[in-house]
């Protein structure tokens, strides 16, 4: 579904990314770990086109998606869940929900409000806040928000950038399940996690990257046995 | 003399107003002081003297003054939001990413460039606009409102009022909104960023546009060097409402249009360009984010 393939980004003089290559399948959540600037980020930033590539492609339902701008590829079906969730934060919960449509037509107002309930359902603590500016919102409600706001678009692919950064031990577990409810439902999930622990127990496949380049690849279970894995990024 | 110099000073600023929202809602989207704004209100005014001299001569005017002026109006807008387009395409957009200095730069630039493209293409004297409006208008309180003050005051309402209504309840507004908030975040939900920058061009310079041709009804008188005195007051004007606040903008236009009218009523007309940054100057000094800002991350 999501191919890419020697993928190089740059900022500046300095190489973020260094020839990366990884792939989602249809229906599934992999993820990729790694520490603070291992490129992660700047991962999920190429891929939905707020930064360019500098070299190598990016493959997504069989089109060539990288050089293309942000709004196109939440058109084509990626949608992102950026890291500290950047919520609008003057903007009503419900507005910031009716943005993350702003992909869809406007004609398919129906369609929107119909969303907009499933979500509220999904996350009742939404609705009861439904007139507030999305700033007044905790942590916790922020990430659910920002969840709720990706998924409005109806992407077949959700990018998540470290949804559980910041959060209480109990909403951890709440958003994890939520990501794995999306899975559910046939949305492919790329996640990016410093909790690597939960990531590996939740994804089929992960990757970890360090210094731009993915170093290890393999299944949830064989990174969670994999050594090096294990002394880096599970702390055993 | 109280009501009639707030009479005054309220159609002058409903002027900065119009002007001031062309400033605070660039700014807003892209931290941009937009110095070439005040020479698009300078181009409305030269427009709408060409329009509506180009339908006094083909008879226009005779047959209809309302329309030849609605189309003044209109066409004038549509052009000075072409120009504000493209200085935003030209000038602005390919330094989007580059320092902020250099877009600031490039924006001086293009006004001092305007202003020389109208003086060479229009001359160096002063253009004049034809009176329409008879001389008459309402009493209140002892005051009179030209009827010409009165149209100038109730259309900048009426601008004003639209705005705030399409920036609140439109999805384009919506989007605006979402974009001056978090530029990057708003392209990652699907909003064609570059589409809501030029929109937000096309309006500031159509607002800019219909203050131009209203002050040249108003004074009569218009050249090219007009942009940059009312630019810096509506400059002033958007700070003192706090820049890239619309209500912000609005309300220091007409505060700002208020002063300057009732302190060259009441102290001296000498000083009337000085009031507005006297004003400027003590809203810096006590409230810097300006009167209209809850926090400095409020914006349009």
């Amino acid at each position: 579904m999501l191919s890419i393939r020697n993928l190089h980004t740059s900022y500046g003089l300095f190489e973020a990314l260094k020839g990366i290559s990884l792939e989602v399948n249809k229906g599934e959540i992999v993820c990729l770990i790694g520490s603070n600037g291992a490129g992660k980020s700047t991962t999920l930033m190429t891929i939905s086109g707020a930064i360019r590539p500098k070299e190598g492609d990016i493959i997504f339902d069989g089109a060539r998606i990288s050089g293309i701008k942000p709004d196109e590829i939440v058109r084509m079906g990626i949608s992102q869940v950026p890291e500290g969730r950047r919520i609008f934060p003057h903007l009503t919960v419900t507005e910031n929900l009716e943005i993350g449509a702003y992909s869809v037509t406007a004609r398919r107002q129906k369609e929107i409000s119909s969303r907009i309930k499933k979500i509220l359902d999904m996350f009742p603590v939404l609705g009861e806040r439904a007139r507030q500016p999305g700033g007044t919102l905790s942590g916790g409600e922020q990430q659910m928000l920002a969840i709720g706001r990706a998924l409005m678009s109806g992407p077949k692919m959700l990018l998540l950038d470290e949804p559980s950064l910041g959060l209480a031990p109990i909403m951890v577990s709440k958003v994890f399940k939520i990501i794995k409810e999306i899975n559910r439902e046939g949305v492919a999930i790329l996640l990016v996690e410093q909790n690597a622990h939960a990531a590996l127990h939740l994804s089929k496949r992960g990757y970890v990257i360090e210094n731009g380049r993915i170093t290890i690849s393999g299944t949830g279970d064989e990174l969670l046995g994999n050594d090096q894995v294990k002394k880096a990024y599970l702390g055993e | 003399m109280f009501f009639q110099q707030f009479i005054n000073g309220l159609t002058v600023g409903s002027v900065y107003a119009l002007i001031a929202l062309g400033y605070t809602m660039v700014y807003g989207i892209l931290e941009l002081i937009n110095f070439a704004h005040g020479e698009i209100y300078m181009l409305g005014a030269y427009l709408g003297i060409i329009f509506f001299g180009f339908f006094t001569l083909t008879g226009l005017t005779s047959y209809s003054l309302s329309l030849s002026l609605a189309l003044t109006i209109i066409l004038s807008t549509a052009f000075c939001s072409a120009y504000g387009m493209t200085v935003e395409r030209i000038a602005y957009r390919p330094l989007r990413n580059a320092p902020r200095l250099s877009p600031l730069i490039s924006a001086i630039g293009m006004s001092i460039f305007l202003q020389n493209y109208v003086m060479l293409t229009q001359g160096a004297t002063d253009k004049v606009f034809p009176h329409i409006f008879s001389t008459g208008g309402f009493t209140l309180f002892g005051a009179t409102a030209t009827h010409l003050q009165t149209v100038i005051i109730l259309f900048s309402l009426v601008l004003m009022v639209s705005l705030h209504l399409f920036i609140r309840r439109t999805r384009m507004g919506k989007a605006m909104r979402a974009t001056a908030q978090d530029r990057i975040m708003a392209s990652l939900v699907g909003i064609n960023v570059d589409t809501v920058i030029i929109v937000t061009f096309v309006i500031g310079s159509g607002l800019a546009a219909v203050a131009g041709i209203m002050v040249a009804m108003y004074y009569g008188l218009v050249n090219y060097s007009i942009g940059y005195m009312a630019g810096i007051k509506a400059f002033t004007a958007a700070v003192l409402g706090g820049i890239g606040s619309i209500p912000g903008a609005m309300f220091g236009g007409i505060l700002l249009g208020l002063v300057e009218s009732l302190g060259a009523g009441y102290i001296s007309t000498e000083y009337k360009d000085a009031y507005a940054f006297m004003v400027l100057i003590v809203i810096l000094l006590i409230r810097p984010s300006g009167i209209f800002k809850k926090s400095a991350e409020e914006k349009v």
